[in-house]
Parts: C-alpha cells; sequence; structure tokens
C-alpha cells in the first residue's frame, strides 16, 4: 500500500485507474476515527438506509402534500415524469461499468490503494466489488432531485442538500472519491432532463395514470 | 410500541454493548472479513422487517403532516391540525432515532440486499397509506359526513378535505359509472 502522504503514481499498484481528486479523498478519509461523534454521524449519512428513506418521505410529501389542486397535479405528474429519468440514471451506470470492464481500467475503490480510506470502510462500512465510478447511489438520487426541480424548487434543494451530505458521507468512509459523487451527479442530472424532456406534461401517459389513481384518491 | 418492536427484533441484543466493546467487535468482525473467515452479516428476515417498521411508521407520521399541512381532514387521525403536526413529526423522528440507534442497523459490515431494501421500503410505505386510509376514515366517520347535491370539481385527494377515503372512493367509482 502506498501512504496518501507521498507522491501517488498515476496508476495504483494493479494498473488500475487513481483519480486526480485523491489527495482529497485522503484528507477526508484520514478524519474517520478520530471523533467518535462524527463516524456515527458520517456512518449514518453514508448507510443505504438514512437518506433514501428522507428521499422517499420528500416525494411522499410532493405527491399528496400541495394546498392547491392544480400545484398538486404539476407535482403528480413531474414526479412520473421524473421516474423514466431515474430509470436512465440507472442504465447509463450500467453501461459505464461494463465499458469500463470491457474497454479501460476498472475503476478502483478509494480503500484499494490508500489505508486511509481503507481504515475509514473497516471502521464505518463494508467493501465493495462495483467500480468506484460512477456513484451509482448518487447518480439514482440526483437524477431524482433534477427531475424534482421542475416541480417544486424547494422540495428539489431538500433533495440536492440530501445528494450532497449522502455523496460526502461516502466519500468519508472510504468507498468513493469525490469525483465519483460529482459524476454521479452530472449523469443523474443528465438523465433527469432527457427524460422530462421527452415526457411532456401534457403527454398522455401521466394524465391517463392520474385519471386512474383519482379514482382511489391516491392522487 | 417502539420499545415493544425493539424488544422482539432484538432479542440478540438484550444487553448494549458499551462503546469500547462494540469498536473491538467491529475491529475483530473487519479482521474476519479480510481473512475471509466468514461473509459479513447477511441481510435476513429482521433487518427486513426494520426497514419496513422504519418506512411504514416515517411515512404514517408524514401523511398525518401532510393532511395537517393540506388541511386533509379525511387523511387525518386527529380533529386539530397541531396535533396531527405533533404526532407526525415524534413518529418519524422516534422511529429513524430507534432504527440507527438499534445498534445492528448501525453497525459497519451489514451489507444490504438492495432489491429486498427496496421491496421494504416500498411495502411499508403502502401499507402505511393503507393503515393511513382505513384508521382516519374510521376516526372520522361521524364526523365527516358525505356531501349533499352534486360535487363536479373535486376529484381524488381534493375530496379527502371533506370526506373520508372510503367516502371519497365510493363517490368517485359512483361519479366515474355515472359518467360512462
Amino acid at each position: 500500500m502506498v501512504s496518501g502522504c507521498e507522491t501517488q503514481p498515476e496508476e495504483g499498484l494493479g494498473g488500475e485507474i487513481v483519480p486526480p481528486d485523491w489527495q482529497l479523498s485522503v484528507w477526508i478519509t484520514s478524519l474517520a476515527g478520530k471523533n467518535a461523534c462524527l463516524d456515527e454521524v458520517m456512518g449514518v449519512l453514508a448507510s443505504n438506509f438514512f437518506v433514501p428513506a428522507l428521499t422517499a418521505l420528500v416525494l411522499l410529501f410532493l405527491w399528496f402534500g400541495a394546498r392547491r389542486a392544480t400545484k398538486r397535479e404539476h407535482n403528480q405528474k413531474t414526479i412520473i415524469r421524473m421516474a423514466p429519468g431515474v430509470l436512465l440514471a440507472f442504465l447509463a451506470v450500467v453501461v459505464l461499468n461494463w465499458a469500463q470492464a470491457e474497454y479501460g481500467n476498472f475503476w478502483e475503490r478509494p480503500y484499494v490503494n490508500h489505508p486511509e480510506a481503507e481504515n475509514a470502510m473497516r471502521l464505518l462500512y463494508w467493501p465493495l466489488s462495483d467500480s468506484s465510478f460512477p456513484s451509482n447511489a448518487i447518480t439514482g438520487l440526483a437524477a431524482a432531485a433534477a427531475g424534482i426541480w421542475f416541480a417544486d424548487r424547494r422540495a428539489s434543494a431538500i433533495m440536492w442538500t440530501l445528494v450532497v451530505l449522502w455523496g460526502l458521507g461516502r466519500v468519508y468512509v472510504g468507498i468513493h472519491y469525490p469525483i465519483d459523487v460529482a459524476g454521479g451527479m452530472l449523469i443523474g442530472s443528465l438523465s433527469a432532463l432527457l427524460a422530462i424532456n421527452l415526457v411532456p406534461e401534457t403527454s398522455g401517459v401521466p394524465s391517463w395514470l392520474l385519471k386512474q389513481a383519482k379514482r382511489f384518491c391516491v392522487a | 410500541m417502539l420499545l415493544w418492536f425493539n424488544s422482539i427484533y432484538n432479542t440478540e441484543q438484550a444487553i448494549k454493548p458499551g462503546p469500547a466493546l462494540r469498536a473491538a467487535y467491529r475491529t475483530c468482525q473487519s479482521l474476519a472479513c479480510t481473512a475471509g473467515k466468514f461473509e459479513p452479516q447477511e441481510w435476513g428476515g429482521t433487518m427486513f422487517i426494520s426497514c419496513f417498521l422504519l418506512m411504514f411508521w416515517s411515512s404514517v407520521g408524514a401523511l398525518q403532516v401532510i393532511a395537517s399541512w393540506a388541511n386533509l381532514e379525511g387523511l387525518s387521525f386527529f380533529f386539530h391540525r397541531a396535533t396531527g403536526y405533533i404526532f407526525g413529526v415524534g413518529s418519524a423522528t422516534a422511529v429513524i432515532v430507534w432504527f440507527f440507534a438499534a445498534d445492528k442497523h448501525a453497525q459497519p459490515h451489514v451489507s444490504p440486499q438492495l432489491g429486498e431494501q427496496f421491496s421494504a421500503y416500498v411495502a411499508g410505505v403502502l401499507v402505511a397509506l393503507v393503515f393511513t386510509f382505513v384508521v382516519s376514515s374510521l376516526v372520522k366517520f361521524r364526523k365527516l359526513r358525505p356531501i349533499q347535491g352534486s360535487v363536479d370539481k373535486p376529484q381524488g385527494v381534493e375530496l379527502l378535505k371533506r370526506m373520508t377515503w372510503f367516502r371519497a372512493v365510493r363517490h368517485s367509482l359512483r361519479k366515474a359509472s355515472e359518467e360512462r
């Protein structure tokens, strides 16, 4: 293992790619294990439970929570239009991972190359076997946050805050580089924009779905 | 009720270890993982139920806040909006604290099966919706009477501003069959 304080080669020990922001990653992960309270908070933030749960509650609020019927309908249609964007985002991640495996070097996790990240991962998370770039979780959530922008900017701001916090947590526990998080945000945003433009609000599918849901007073 | 659930699903942790012991446990577990002696703690029925409960109670709480915010009387369990806010925020916060304070969830090396986690979350939200509809309809059965006369404009969730969910669905389906 090469210490993060020394000069890092452009490639890791196994020929894998080491991103240019590795020093920032090492600095953040070196904070792990020094403050139990911070570790607990970051462990919760990085987990697969907390942020998805909050995201679900935000979407629930958006779906039911508008005071005016027109605003509620607009929110609901936007959520329906946003859903394909999330699927597109995950599809993009699958394609990227396949391309990395097929044509280029595998993008290793930080804990593979940096002892500080390895220490953080062992303390607060668990090993992962897929490529570090892009962050799958951040990609999906960023797609949802970007799609929701067209419904309610406050809700979108809340979701983007969750994206940033989740990304920070996952960098802290040593399973992602900051560039993985940034890449996930970009891919998610582009996927959401594509989906929102492909499915206009006036299109038949969202309206039909809402009409059926209104019969049972769930929309 | 949360303590009751906790006692059922934490039988293996009747005595909570202190921080030092937890840290030692995690170190041993990680070393064992490295040595390939055992896999990280696998996803099991307990985790599914815990995730389900997390989403169920937090969604019930969120729906009560929504009912108070959007004035959806037919969705609320309570007769005062302030009570709805207090219950909603309280129950959502309590279940989140319970989920992460019960150490098995916050432990590292718990490897979730993402498909099962997603299913648990979706099931939690859906069951919370059904639970909310049923309980609010029973609680507000006498208070919210059907609207007399024709009601052309309100549809869907808007009907919950003045009637219970069961009555709103009945009204909605009757209107749909009349339109055919």
